[in-house]
């Protein structure tokens, strides 16, 4: 039983494996074109507006972004393998070399975020779906509303104000990073990770409550009660695993949302995160660092949504065989 | 279940419209949202008029005011702190009158984006799903890889090439969102596609565009609809996120986002500067989430009742044995199943008790087959569940006793109840496979009943399974118990059914329609393995189906159900072939071995009522050929004996018909 689980495991996991490669190509196209969308050309920003016409020619075969689009698409695309994406216009710094400084005070808050989103939306779906208008249904259904509503950077700052300014509990702004302090790092990232959990939270609960009282009313849950197995059985052995089947894919979805979030709420704690350069690289048309963020973080959510996949193969059979 | 069909009949003689706005009248809370939507659109056209200040008018002499209703005397830059109801920031602006001036923003922006979205996702989504084949899996691979990522990144890039503005930033929202309604729509259309009315339309030569706009549109107007407000909240959410940032609207613009992006570094001098626009956004982003909400529940199906609660049945409410029944002592005595007398009720969704079963009372002995027969709605399968407990909520048993073995139903915990199903009564179901859980494999689900009611180890169990497995002339039963259902045919997944239900060594098996999915060569297989069981283990069947043909080849004996009650019961040989019910007489004739070569086969005229709308009198009158005025009235309907000239059998002939000896059977 367990060789043959095994093997369907593998195969899964290679089948998701194959499936990504493209995604990421599609990922690194979506980068290059918009760049090539972009009014004008990159050697007219860099020379600012009085550059004669012979200067804006003789930048751009430096740059050789007068050559074919194909040529340039795949010397880019060799250059990011490599681990080069280009010299920031605004920050005036490799890409890379950026990015390497900011991706971990992101990733940290992210996944913070996620932790408190699925703890607590998890917790709260299950008891809710159980006894769907009951009172604690509909008092965690209406929190749900509530925090699904709430941008998480409003969040963010009225935590701010509260536990910080005004209890003093955790710092209101910076980052301590891990290394230097793994308590400090907790502390720093954990006002961030809450105004990103809440509202995901808000929402994994509902879609767990709606979920688990679907899987209720199928009837093979009627069925194991006709055979005597008493309410928690049921819940633990049988419906927790089927509700959890479309619970994963919103986790999923949630993902990129907690990443859209964190840039914003980077600004609201002052942390030198990855959302914070972007947005600042955003407003001075810095579209050479824009696109290495948009290949980064992309190529991020495909690898996440791979794992995910995975998961959501081991839950549900019917993917798994096919 | 019944009663759910026959809510769902009669609810479909009022217009879809009409009764989605009855539906909707319930949701007060959506009620509310849409009223304070159409406050803020008031607020937003209406703007200039409602300001008391202009958005950059600067009060020096009033600079850092707290709202007007708090104190203000010792804030000493705040002069004038009654003219500004909510306070003011560094410069002496208005917050007041900047928040209205963020309403029309806010309305613009979230209109903007939510018809570009539309524009941009719905064409893309129908074109997808109705061309299909390649450009379709070409085009939703895109899509759903912009699906997948952060918008938020999305909107930067649009943004990082087209620049700032309101109106390049919605492009940028619009982009993002425009995903969801290609989704929706390919999916919807994809669904619709399937349905024949479409193929009916092309066959008819109709063109492309008439049949989106004339067949699928309608169609995928309600999801449309709530999606639609639920990306309107989206919209609001990103927008306020790139004002905060300083991307996309105007810096100098205030909009809700960018006032707390203002009042973020005044957080710790006037915090409450940025209470309002935070409110503002949350509010009008919950009020488009619960309209939407609102309209899906008005337009979609209820999930409030499950499997697993039961409504326990209240001492007082259960008036027990009141009535006589037609089941003797001696009858009773041997019987291993013996319901008397239930009734059952349901609340329906106007408020009122409906009674779904009334009066029913049946007995089955050991190694006998009791067939139930009815139409559907006849509260077949309703009796079955009331005999193990297991009436979904919100209906209850509210009279009756339900004897099984030595064993009294009434007033027993659900604890008590857990140990007597499967172990001393258990079901087989319509749709075996859905019966079975899908994520887990056969094995597994099959062991766990053993481990609890028979005490096994999970290898004892293991080794069980798998012989029932054989039992149940299931081949190759060590392999199939790493299976999962979905592996399993029908027929195969029934007989897995059969010997879950069997494990345990019940006395009493109650099969639900068993054999009503599946084709006719594996429905003689099914009845078949049931009958050698029942002669191998001596089991009680209870066998319910609305196949008079089944019936006549499973059942020793047969009660008659119409309307939620036994109309007649008797041996299966006298019932079918001396019918002394009108009902029974009436289903009999619509056997198709009763039909005319080149004649429409005979059906009983009109249906059966649904349970808030049963006929007083007999049920059955009105569609009775043989109904006289005595058949309204409530004359005796309890079932009486019937003294016919055939061989008397063992259990008696009953029949509830007031008439029974005034009608000419023939």
């Amino acid at each position: 039983m367990l060789i043959v689980f095994a093997h369907f495991m593998i195969r899964l996991i290679i089948s998701r494996i194959l499936t990504t490669i493209p995604l990421l190509f599609v990922v690194t196209i979506l980068a290059f074109t918009m760049v090539q969308l972009m009014p004008g050309s990159i050697a007219e920003i860099i020379l600012d507006a009085g550059a004669t016409p012979e200067a804006i020619a003789a930048l751009e075969a430096e740059m050789g972004i007068d050559r074919p689009i194909l040529i340039q698409y795949f010397d880019w695309l060799s250059n990011a393998l490599q681990g080069d994406l280009g010299t920031s216009l605004f920050f005036n710094a490799p890409v890379t070399e950026l990015i390497g400084g900011s991706w971990k005070v992101t990733a940290s808050i992210v996944l913070g975020g996620m932790v408190v989103g699925v703890t607590l939306g998890l917790i709260l779906g299950i008891v809710a779906g159980l006894r769907p208008g009951s009172m604690l249904d509909r008092i965690s259904t209406v929190g749900a509303s509530v925090g699904v509503s709430l941008p998480a950077f409003w969040l963010g700052m009225l935590l701010a104000l509260i536990l910080g300014v005004r209890l003093d509990l955790f710092p209101v702004i910076g980052y301590t990073t891990f290394a230097e302090s793994p308590l400090g790092w907790i502390h720093s990232i954990t006002l961030s990770s809450f105004a990103l959990g809440i509202p995901s939270a808000a929402l994994i609960a509902r879609q767990m409550r709606s979920s688990m009282a679907n899987v209720l009313q199928s009837s093979y849950i009627r069925a194991q009660r006709a055979m005597g197995l008493n309410r928690w059985q049921i819940v633990a052995n049988h419906a927790l695993k089927n509700a959890m089947i479309p619970v994963v894919t919103v986790i999923g979805f949630r993902l990129a949302v907690v990443v859209g979030s964190a840039f914003i709420v980077e600004t609201v704690f002052v942390l030198p995160g990855l959302g914070r350069q972007m947005a600042t690289a955003v407003t001075n048309q810095d579209l050479i660092f824009v696109q290495g963020g948009v290949v980064i973080i992309g190529a991020f959510i495909i690898f996440a949504n791979m794992i995910i996949d995975i998961i959501y193969g081991f839950l549900n059979p019917k993917v798994r065989v096919s | 279940m019944a009663t759910l069909t026959e809510e769902k009949t009669q609810e479909k003689s009022l217009s879809n419209f009409g009764r989605f706005l009855q539906r909707f009248r319930k949701q007060r809370l959506a009620i509310v949202a849409l009223l304070f939507l159409l406050f803020l659109l008031f607020v937003a056209i209406f703007r200039d008029q409602l300001m008391p200040f202009t958005k950059d008018e600067a009060d020096f002499f009033s600079t850092f005011c707290q709202p007007s209703f708090v104190d203000n005397s010792d804030v000493v830059t705040c002069q004038n702190p009654d003219d500004h109801i909510l306070g003011t920031d560094e410069l002496g602006r208005d917050a007041y009158s900047r928040l209205i001036y963020g309403t029309r923003i806010s309305m613009q922006a979230s209109l903007l984006g939510v018809a570009i979205a539309m524009i941009v996702g719905l064409p893309i989504g129908l074109l997808a799903g109705f061309i299909g084949g390649r450009f379709d899996r070409a085009v939703m691979w895109v899509v759903d890889i912009i699906f997948s990522l952060p918008g938020i990144l999305i909107a930067f890039g649009v943004i990082a090439v087209l620049g700032n503005g309101l109106l390049n930033a919605m492009i940028a929202v619009g982009v993002v969102l425009s995903t969801r309604f290609s989704r929706l729509s390919r999916g919807i259309v994809l669904a619709e596609r399937e349905e024949l009315y479409v193929d009916g339309a092309r066959v008819g030569g109709l063109s492309t565009s008439t049949i989106i706009f004339k067949h699928i549109l309608p169609n995928i107007a309600p999801p449309l609809i709530v999606q639609t407000s639920l990306l309107f909240g989206a919209v609001i959410l990103i927008e306020a996120g790139l004002s905060f940032l300083g991307v996309g609207v105007p810096v100098s613009e205030p909009s809700w986002g960018r006032m707390l992006a203002d009042s973020r570094a005044l957080l710790s001098t006037n915090p409450f500067l940025s209470i309002p626009p935070g409110v503002a956004i949350a509010l009008t982003v919950l009020a488009w989430n619960i309209l939407g909400d609102g309209l899906r529940d008005a337009l979609g199906r209820d999930i409030t009742n499950n499997q697993l609660t039961t409504v326990s049945r209240n001492k007082e409410d259960v008036s027990v044995g009141s009535k006589t029944s037609y089941i003797s002592e001696s009858e009773a005595a041997k019987s291993a199943l013996v319901l008397k007398n239930i009734e059952v009720r349901f609340p329906s969704p106007r408020g009122e008790d409906v009674m779904i079963l009334n009066n029913v009372s049946y007995s089955v002995k050991p190694g006998e087959t009791l067939g139930i027969v009815g139409e559907s709605g006849s509260g077949k399968s309703m009796s079955v569940m009331a005999s193990m407990g297991i009436i979904p909520s919100p209906g209850r048993v509210t009279a009756g006793t339900v004897t099984l073995g030595d064993h009294t139903l009434n007033n027993m915990s659900e604890g008590e109840l857990e140990k007597l199903r499967g172990n001393e009564i258990a079901m087989i179901f319509q749709e075996p496979i859905a019966s079975l859980n899908p994520a887990l494999t056969v094995g597994q689900q099959l062991i766990q009943p053993m481990q609890k009611h028979l005490g096994l180890s999970k290898n004892e169990a293991w080794d069980r399974a798998t012989d029932l497995l054989r039992q149940v002339r299931i081949p190759e039963p060590e392999r199939r118990m790493d299976e999962y259902p979905h592996q399993f045919s029908g027929g195969m997944a029934q007989r897995v059914g059969i010997a879950r239900a069997l494990s345990c060594n019940p006395s009493v098996l109650i099969a639900d329609e068993p054999t009503t999915a599946l084709d006719v060569t594996v429905q003689g297989q099914i009845i078949d393995l049931l009958k050698d069981l029942q002669k191998d283990l001596g089991l009680a069947i209870v066998f319910i189906t609305h196949d008079l043909g089944v019936i006549a080849e499973v059942a020793d004996r047969i009660a008659v159900m119409y309307a939620g009650e036994v109309i007649e019961t008797g041996d299966v040989h006298t019932v079918l072939t001396n019918p002394r019910h009108p009902y029974t007489k009436a289903l009999l004739e619509t056997l198709p071995h009763h039909g005319v070569d080149g004649q429409p086969l005979p059906v009983i005229d009109g249906l059966v009522p649904p349970p808030t709308n049963w006929p007083t009198g007999c049920r059955f009158h009105p569609r009775c050929q043989f109904a006289t005025k005595v058949c309204s009235n409530g004359a005796d309907l309890s079932l009486k004996q019937v003294h016919t000239d055939s061989k008397t059998d063992d259990y008696g002939h009953f029949s509830a018909c007031i008439r029974v000896e005034e009608i000419d059977f023939g």
